[in-house]
């Protein structure tokens, strides 16, 4: 594709960007905690991967079932925590589980939001590609 | 409706100012010593002990606000799957209409 050929020199650029990204990424969620970031933004800054990806190669054949499965799992996965941390005295419980909760719902709210937004992004390229 | 395609900028600036001078209005409340909010107070003082988070919106937005958390991933989920069910990928032998 003419936009995919002036965009050669960045694309090699970004395949080296990619595993920075990975480890901001990783960073933010799992300092969510202790520093300004969290689940939804780790999540966002992630999908920028799949956005690299599909800029590196146009045609390279992404499985959106899996984003579909991983959403849905993540989803359902963190309503059964916090429905059942409702069971418990929260302020009551120890250190590491409270640490434990934060980390895992922080992980999951980024699983989600990462598949969500790579989904629409990758269903919206390929609208633009069946239109050409 | 053609005088308002006509004037459509002169209409989208006015708007604009008019939210501007709205937004500023509510925002010189903020740091004058307005009393603040007894929740707000709450959790900057009793965020860290409780949750064990040092990052304020954290504690909040996964333990005092959880449920507002839950709903916004669910909000994300049905827009997203809003989208999947709009446009769905054409295959061949499909109807124009989309149907199989």
């Amino acid at each position: 594709m003419e936009v995919n050929k002036k965009l050669e020199p960045l694309n090699d650029l970004l395949i080296f960007l990619i595993p920075f990204i990975m480890i901001f990424g990783i960073c933010l969620i799992v300092n969510g905690d202790k520093s300004p970031g969290g689940g939804f933004q780790g999540g966002a800054i992630f999908t920028g991967i799949f956005i690299a990806i599909y800029l590196v190669d146009e045609s390279k054949k992404v499985d959106l079932g899996v984003f579909k499965l991983v959403e849905k799992f993540a989803f359902i996965s963190l309503t059964v925590i916090i429905l059942g941390f409702l069971f418990f005295t929260f302020s009551d419980l120890p250190h590491w589980i409270k640490k434990v909760y934060l980390l895992t719902t922080n992980t999951l709210i980024g699983a989600k939001v990462c598949a969500g937004l790579s989904l629409v992004f990758y269903r919206f390229s390929r609208i633009e590609r069946e239109e050409e | 409706m053609k005088i308002l395609m006509k004037f459509r900028k002169l209409f989208i600036g006015i708007f604009t100012i008019i939210m501007c001078a709205f937004t500023l209005l509510l925002m010189s409340d903020v740091g004058k010593g307005y009393p603040v909010n007894e929740v707000a107070e709450y959790y900057l003082a009793n965020a860290q002990a409780e949750t064990t988070a040092s990052n304020v919106v954290t504690a909040i937005y996964l333990n005092y606000r959880v449920f507002d958390t839950m709903f916004e991933a669910l909000l994300l989920l049905i827009a997203v799957t809003a989208i999947l069910f709009i446009y769905p990928i054409k295959k061949k032998g499909d109807l124009p209409n989309g149907s199989k």
